[in-house]
């Protein structure tokens, strides 16, 4: 049975389409320079993260008052000293795993509840589509950063209640993404011939319609990080994020805003590793786009 | 076109009473005994108990909920725990600098991101057009708080064109000619992120539709490049911007928190920011419950202009 469903699947056509593709995404890849260099940039900060305390050249928790507000560049410090003396590389560098927990674990959770969500919901149709989808407006009628705020300020500051708040305003997004693609694959012939087949359902969803919207998924996931690190920047910007002397990126600028007259890099930098970062995101996303659907250019 | 309007009128109704919803279980998500977590250690057990009582605590959750609605259906959203005034008259004495704000940011936007837009879609792959396509990298991917702290730095700090923050000169006579000074840099850190989506917006719209066959002909028919692109172009792009721009109006509500925050903008984000650092629920909930509801009518607003313009819509 699973022979027949995949000669009707588009499956050979699409395992061809598939070589093709990844031809496509080589040259592609290859001509696009840019993006390349930014997925090598953004590989190169989660390898420092991930390292985070081997690669830090100084404590960062270490307070040297004679080094307050030292500009990039003199003693010790490469980037300078923050307004208690401590080397502002060093917490940039610890500060990256916080900022990228906060920025990418809003996507992860996202995605899984309103895949699940927009799955079902498009797959299934019916009361459950109706009710996610009345749902999903309401949320939608909330600027998000400002439900994410609201949140956050009620449960209090907190890395995981930014991370909550972040991950509730992802949910709506991914939910109706997931599920318009999903209601379009499910009313194509291939989808009709493997439930015609008798195909189980959890079946036509993993093999029939998952694989066919899995890409502007990753499009949705890479653009959505680059959405969730400003956001959660915000939030730490605002103070609704880690408690200090945890150092994140956004806490860090927020912080530095105070001492722009006599110490500007303490908050240009920070702000500049956030914009590279998202930066780097929305370019591999678009690129990754433009491979995908060509229609887009 | 009437129908369409009740239809769509009918259907904001279950969405405001949802968002409703939503902004009255915030108070919900406040872990412990919101009474006791609102006053601290110190509190007495009458103080809380008093608190309790005035917030409405004790009673069940529905009968909370409906009572709540009540007022605020009146326009009541409570006192405010810090301030110990009515939430609905601070918000609202706040609201106009907050729109003032919003809607020259709109305007800039609006200028800027159509223009950039219409240049790109006309000459795709030219200087203008990969200009274009770096301003909206920049714009999408610079948090705007910091956009506005880079603002703060060059043009107040070092060339001392604009003030650092506030709305009026202390000494200034509040003319409109001291506003303006003051509104610049932060009505350029809010419109920054929405120039980049108008005009990438504006870009792909109009790209799709020169390439019609009604552009061809009045090409062919000879009319000036200008009148092809501004009365055959731009005029049937339109459409799909004026949603865009719309959207872009509340998202700015919701973005001035950040924006007001940084300038020290007498708006409503400021006055929610305060209401964040010492946990002032009541007007937490006020502030955003008000800015969602500008932003479901803005909504309404937008789909019936789309409806008015391209009459397909309300047929459908």
């Amino acid at each position: 049975m699973s022979s027949k469903a995949a000669v009707l699947s588009p499956n050979t056509s699409q395992r061809r389409n598939e070589s093709a593709l990844r031809a496509a995404l080589r040259r592609s890849l290859r001509k696009d320079r840019l993006a390349w260099f930014c997925a090598t940039v953004l590989g190169a900060i989660f390898l420092v993260a991930l390292f985070a305390p081997l690669v830090a050249p100084h404590d960062a928790f270490a307070i040297r008052p004679e080094l307050r507000l030292a500009p990039p560049g003199t003693g010790p410090y490469l980037l300078g000293g923050d307004e208690l003396g401590r080397d502002l590389l060093s917490r940039l560098i610890i500060g990256s795993r916080n900022s990228l927990i906060i920025g990418f674990t809003p996507v992860i959770l996202g995605l899984l509840v309103g895949g699940v969500l927009g799955l079902a919901a498009g797959y299934f149709g019916g009361w459950f589509d109706d009710l996610t989808m009345r749902v999903i407006e309401v949320f939608q009628a909330f600027p998000s950063i400002l439900l994410a705020l609201g949140i956050a300020a009620a449960i209090g500051p907190g890395m995981a209640n930014i991370v909550f708040s972040l991950s509730v305003i992802s949910v709506p997004y991914f939910a109706r993404m997931i599920r318009s693609s999903t209601l379009a694959t499910r009313n194509q012939d291939f989808v009709q011939a493997a439930i015609a087949l008798g195909c189980t359902t959890p079946r036509v969803i993993w093999r029939h319609v998952l694989p066919n919207i899995l890409s502007p998924i990753i499009v949705l996931v890479t653009l959505q990080a680059g959405r969730m690190m400003v956001f959660g920047a915000g939030l730490s910007f605002l103070g609704l994020g880690i408690t200090p002397p945890n150092p994140d990126w956004g806490a860090m600028l927020s912080a530095g805003q105070r001492f722009l007259a006599t110490a500007p890099h303490l908050a240009t930098i920070p702000g500049l590793v956030i914009f590279t970062v998202t930066a780097c995101l929305n370019i591999v996303g678009d690129a990754i786009r433009d491979i995908l659907d060509p229609h887009q250019q | 076109m009437p129908t369409f309007l009740i239809r769509r009128l009918i259907q904001t109704i279950p969405v405001l009473l949802g968002v409703s919803i939503v902004v009255f279980l915030l108070i919900k998500l406040v872990p412990g005994d919101i009474a006791y977590a609102l006053l601290g250690n110190e509190a007495t057990p009458s103080e809380i108990a008093e608190l309790r009582e005035a917030l409405g605590l004790n009673a069940p959750l529905p009968l909370q909920y409906t009572r709540w609605l009540g007022g605020v259906l009146q326009g009541d959203f409570g006192q405010s725990l810090e301030f110990r005034r009515p939430v609905t008259e601070m918000v609202v004495s706040r609201l106009k600098n907050t729109l003032i704000l919003a809607l020259s940011a709109m305007l800039l936007s609006t200028i800027i991101g159509v223009l950039v837009g219409v240049l790109s879609a006309i000459r795709p792959r030219s200087f203008i057009d990969r200009l274009g396509t770096l301003l909206s990298l920049f714009g999408n991917s610079m948090p705007a708080f910091w956009i506005g702290i880079l603002l703060i730095l060059t043009f107040s700090l070092n060339l001392r064109w604009f003030p650092t923050a506030g709305m009026q000169s202390i000494r200034g006579d509040g003319g409109a000619l001291d506003l303006l000074w003051h509104l610049v840099l932060p009505a350029i850190t809010l419109a920054s992120l929405s120039i980049a989506t108008v005009a990438r917006m504006t870009r792909s719209c109009m790209l799709d539709v020169i390439k019609q066959d009604y552009v061809r002909t009045a090409r062919a028919k000879g009319l000036m490049e200008q009148a092809v692109v501004i009365r055959h172009g731009l005029r049937n792009a339109l459409l799909p911007i004026v949603t865009i721009l719309g959207l872009q109006l509340g998202y700015m509500l919701g973005g001035a928190v950040l924006t007001e925050t940084v300038f020290s903008w007498p708006g409503v984000g400021q006055l929610l920011y305060r209401a964040i650092s010492t946990r002032d629920l009541p007007l937490i909930q006020g502030g955003i419950m008000m800015i969602a509801t500008g932003f479901v009518f803005i909504n309404l607003v937008v789909d019936i202009l789309y409806a008015y313009l391209d009459p397909r819509v309300s047929a459908r």
